[in-house]
């Protein structure tokens, strides 16, 4: 029996196994909320995230997008959030395909900030790649778009321009040109409050700085955000479940002796096993990343990916990431991602060989991946963070670094390669000389 | 492929194995050539399972060594377990999946016609699209001997072939046996069922608390492993009656107990006899006897 073959066996088992169709609908469902939260975020500063309009514009006659655009509506005008005033006729479910303004005249900030095309921007960038690096800075701090220059995100700026890389840099919008929040009278109710205060969000900061609180909710930061706390709970979550089913189950359930049966080395079937694990960690996390580049895009806008605040307690680093070089970025992170998984799923399908129980792997797994993950972010911890396994586990935002950070990058990924290579090495010593009794 | 005829065998010499401080298995030493029947008998927990398991290369004996035609299923599986087909304790299958899909993903070669001419033979052919989540114990069983007669491999190891099986598909099972052995292909059976091991095996190996106590012929140990137990009245009238049948090799019987050594065969022969002659024949039964009740008899017969 070829690896191949067993390969394939192992992966049409995974397919038919019910493990394999939770994780998308988990997947899924995290995706819808976190679309739901992202846009009630943004509303919450003030942001139209979208694009409603557009998209309406664009798929006229859709019924899923305005079916959306309603049931959103409905419901930030249920949390008090929704913008009245808006420039575009007021309101998300009212900003349909029946608005005859064009997106510009509605909100010309928002229309300048991003090429509503962005289906054609979206294929044009899968067809045509743009090439890098872009000849010139055209980003905010250009003094020719931007009369309050700041000399030092212009350097910055100017020592990008003349490398390879992919980003480009603007800086942190500087929050002491927001004007003071307009006095709140007692007798205002609470919708006049929260209107007065999303008016001031929305009015009172000037015009670089709205291109970029816009244009950053959109589909690629949504992106960004939704893979970012995907990677710290439901990836790891669904790591140790497929290993708990592919070894702790097989062995529990007696099937790795029928398996066994075969005229296979133990080898094969270990590695067949943790190829197919690995495997289904590139796909899963690539089709997670499409899905939300395509829920993104639609939804909320197709722009450049902002990272330039601190949002949901995530601590960004300001910049811009040009549209189609963060496409590009999400992509490479699937491997990456993938690969920093492999020290958790190691870890499980070592457990699997010790106790193979499939709730136990699952359930130690997942809470010893917990708890190192939250001591590693303690300060008190800082010392012997480093032998922390999970430490190494956020190799993929280094790619979105500027400039990125190379060493730490291959330090993350070489040691999440020897965590790998050292579990899998001990569990084919426990696999070889294991007598199969079950 | 020719291959030399005597490579054409299983050899297990001096098999040992140790857990811990028990010892379960000690120097067991048999052969199996090719297109014989052998069965292997011993009471639950006298090491037969634990023999397969490691003629399979499933587990690692503490010293001795196995050979399936030349190759050791531990150091050379994919060679040694292409040659063998293996049903070992209760058959393990994925349970979110049809049974004909089990087969396909765990035979060697997942020929189609193969894989239906297989489950005909274990009348599975009409449930092949069933989840086996939602066989029955004796289906289960079906599938597991199903598997283990795909790819029609020189060896077959049935482990406990009979559980789980009805009557009728217990004497299919061993006509399907049979049928193969004439085919030339070798059979390894482990059982607790007698009548189905003298059915099948030329030869047998007992194995009793991990140590070989006999190999050869199960009819030299016992030619009648097994008695009937008549429960009749008036007593003397059924023990007179009893005596009197040439077919009766021996009584014993107290009360309106006897305790009868005759063939299988003549059973009804019996009753018809005691209800002419207006006996009241409350039950007939068959017993066995345990393996070392026989063993013992074996010795006392040699003394």
């Amino acid at each position: 029996m070829t690896l191949r073959r067993l390969m394939l066996i192992e992966a049409e088992k995974l397919m038919k196994a019910p493990v394999f169709w939770v994780a998308p609908i988990v997947l899924a469902l995290y995706l819808v909320l976190m679309l739901f939260g992202f846009e009630v975020y943004a509303a919450k500063n003030g942001v139209d995230v979208k694009s409603g309009a557009s998209i309406n514009d664009q798929m006229t006659g859709s019924i899923i997008v305005s079916a959306y655009a309603t049931v959103k509506g409905m419901a930030l005008n249920v949390l008090g959030l929704s913008r009245k005033d808006s420039p575009r006729g007021g309101g998300y479910a009212a900003s349909g395909k029946n608005s005859t303004v064009p997106v510009d005249e509605r909100d010309p900030i928002l229309g300048k900030a991003e090429k509503f095309d962005y289906w054609r921007n979206f294929v044009r960038n899968l067809v045509d790649p743009p090439s890098f690096p872009r000849p010139k800075c055209d980003c905010p701090c250009d003094p020719a778009r931007n009369g309050s220059h700041d000399p030092a995100k212009k350097s910055a700026a100017d020592a990008h321009d003349g490398g390879i890389s992919l980003f480009h840099f603007v800086g942190t919008a500087n929050a002491s040109e927001l004007k003071p929040l307009p006095p709140v009278k007692p007798e205002d109710s609470f919708m006049e409050r929260l209107q007065k205060r999303i008016n001031w969000l929305t009015e009172s900061v000037p015009l670089e700085e709205k291109l970029i609180d816009r244009s950053r909710f959109n589909g690629l930061r949504f992106t960004y955000l939704s893979m970012y706390f995907a990677f710290v709970f439901i990836f790891p979550l669904m790591a140790v479940s497929v290993v708990a089913y592919l070894f702790a189950s097989e062995i529990s359930h007696g099937t790795i002796r029928t398996s066994l049966l075969r005229p296979i080395r133990r080898e094969q079937l270990l590695f067949a096993k943790v190829a197919i694990v690995t495997g289904y960690l590139v796909a899963s996390i690539l089709a997670f990343i499409v899905a939300a580049l395509l829920l993104g895009s639609v939804f909320c806008g197709y722009g450049n990916l902002v990272l330039d605040s601190e949002m949901m307690g995530i601590s960004e680093k300001g910049k811009i990431i040009l549209a189609d070089g963060a496409v590009l970025l999400f992509l490479t992170a699937v491997p990456v991602a993938a690969a920093s998984l492999l020290p958790l799923a190691c870890f499980a399908i070592l457990l699997s060989h010790l106790k193979p129980e499939p709730t136990y792997v699952v359930g130690v797994s997942s809470i010893v991946y917990m708890i190192l993950f939250s001591l590693g972010g303690l300060p008190l911890f800082e010392d012997i963070r480093a032998l922390f396994f999970t430490t190494y586990m956020d190799a993929w935002p280094l790619l979105f670094d500027n400039p990125m950070n190379v060493v730490a990058f291959v330090q993350k990924l070489s040691v999440t390669a020897m965590i790998s290579f050292g579990a899998i090495m001990a569990v084919k010593v426990i696999f070889l000389k294991r007598d199969i009794f079950e | 492929m020719e291959v030399n005829s005597a490579f054409r065998k299983i050899e297990v010499r001096n098999a040992s194995k140790t857990i811990g401080q028990s010892e379960i298995l000690s120097n067991i030493t048999m052969s199996v050539g090719a297109g014989e029947c052998f069965g292997i008998l011993g009471e639950n927990g006298s090491g037969k399972t634990m023999l397969l398991r490691i003629m399979t290369g499933l587990v690692t004996p503490t010293s001795g060594s196995i050979s399936i035609m030349g190759s050791s299923p531990h150091s050379d599986p994919v060679s040694a377990l292409r040659k063998v087909s293996a049903l070992i304790g209760i058959p393990a299958f994925y349970h979110h999946v049809s049974g004909y899909d089990n087969l396909r993903l765990f035979v060697d070669v997942p020929d189609k016609e193969e894989i239906m001419t297989a489950l005909e033979e274990v009348g599975l052919e009409d449930e092949r699209e069933k989840k086996v989540g939602f066989f029955s114990r004796g289906m289960l069983q079906r599938l597991g001997i199903a598997l283990a007669f795909v790819n029609n491999k020189p060896f077959t190891i049935l482990d406990e072939p009979t559980q789980g099986l009805d009557d009728f598909w217990i004497g299919r099972l061993g006509e399907l046996i049979l049928k193969k052995v004439g085919g030339g292909q070798s059979f390894i059976i482990t059982s607790h069922d007698f009548d189905f091991v003298m059915g099948l095996c030329g030869k047998v190996m007992i194995v009793d608390s991990g140590k070989s106590r006999y190999v050869g012929p199960l009819k030299e140990i016992a030619e009648f492993p097994y008695y009937f137990q008549l429960s009749c009245s008036p007593y003397e009238k059924v023990e007179k009656i009893i005596r009197g049948l040439d077919y009766v090799h021996k009584v014993t019987g107290n009360d309106s107990i006897f305790e009868l050594i005759m063939l299988k065969e003549m059973a009804s022969s019996l009753v018809r006899e005691l209800v002419r002659a207006e006996c009241d024949v409350h039950e007939c039964s068959i017993k066995y006897y345990s393996i070392p009740d026989l063993l013992r008899q074996r010795a006392g017969e040699n003394k």
